[in-house]
């Protein structure tokens, strides 16, 4: 029975953080910016890319996972002291390799979300944070950063 | 032979006629773009009066001095080139210029404060590290081959190990 209750347990849990986890599997979802590369870097040196493409954009570092070739940066928040201003940002890169057609996509996008906490708006663990979508704007910076650290190698 | 070329080393001769320069004489040097390459070139006098100034891309006086090491092309001219290249509206200008942009990006002498979109156009708003001077610089869509040809061209212009003593 305590195993079994265990099991359901380490499920809920296991669909929980799936849930909460930000949808990146999807590239319809969202809105992406794309690059095609057809001579890429290996993909260890992409995913390098595209860490320091996000601290040049001046988000905070966040983390990188190879093997789903995702790069987060961590949260870029920005209070405000009127309500609903206030505003934090993250930045993904996600790479796809397209090994039939020998090329590579990376795509980005930066999540946005709102403050709506009314009272302590300057206080970030006060804070309660709403989606409002991606800023297509950010997303188009962060490519171009990433686009000098890649079309300018050895530079 | 384009593909060989160190840019950032003046040579004795001129380019064009190989006159050897001699000591302390004015030799013209210069970035022109032929068939979309960008080119160093050091030029006599008479083969600068008499070049096309078409392919121009940027050119400045020196002196042939045999002690000397060459000028080497420093960020702040890779600024004033950036800057003369966008006053030309040639397509080939217009690369140049965009990965020039990404290069001083890359270097942290241009902060690229934010993109704009016009139409289909992208246009990366730029300003000079510590300044206030801004750049408005065209995002261009390059065949892979034509990029890393440009690329590789501007790395060797701005690459202190291709500086050699003249």
């Amino acid at each position: 029975m305590t195993g079994k209750l265990l099991v359901l347990l380490m499920l809920c849990s296991l669909s929980w953080s799936c849930a909460s986890e930000l949808p990146i599997d999807d590239p319809s979802e969202g809105r992406w910016k794309q690059i095609i590369l057809k001579d890429a870097p290996p993909r260890r040196d992409l995913l390098l890319a595209c860490e320091y493409a996000i601290s040049q954009a001046g988000y905070p570092k966040g983390s990188t996972d190879a093997l789903r070739g995702t790069v987060f940066s961590d949260w870029e928040v920005r209070l405000q002291p009127f309500r609903n201003k206030g505003m934090r940002y993250k930045a993904i890169f996600r790479i796809f390799e397209d090994e039939g057609k020998d090329e590579t996509s990376v795509r980005s996008r930066v999540i946005a979300e709102r403050n709506i906490e009314g009272d302590d708006t300057l206080d970030s663990s006060a804070a309660e944070w709403e989606a409002v979508g991606d800023d297509m704007g950010q997303s188009r910076v962060l490519m171009q950063f990433l686009s000098s650290q890649l079309f300018l190698r050895d530079s | 032979m384009v593909k060989d070329w160190q840019y950032s080393k003046r040579n004795q001769k001129c380019d064009d006629c190989d006159y050897s320069f001699t000591d302390g004489e004015d030799v013209f040097s210069l970035l022109r773009m032929i068939d979309g390459d960008l080119q160093r070139a050091d030029l006599c006098r008479a083969c600068f009066d008499s070049r096309d100034e078409a392919a121009d891309v940027v050119y400045w006086r020196t002196t042939q001095h045999e002690s000397r090491q060459s000028l080497r092309l420093d960020f702040d001219m890779l600024l004033a080139l950036l800057e003369k290249l966008l006053d030309d509206p040639r397509d080939d200008r217009k690369d140049l210029s965009y990965l020039l942009s990404l290069l001083l990006v890359r270097h942290r002498k241009l902060r690229l404060e934010r993109v704009q979109v016009k139409g289909q156009q992208e246009i990366m708003l730029l300003r000079k590290t510590r300044t206030k001077k801004t750049f408005a610089v065209e995002s261009r869509e390059m065949t892979d081959e034509r990029r890393a040809e440009l690329s590789k061209q501007l790395t060797e212009l701005v690459d202190p190990t291709r500086e050699s003593p003249i």
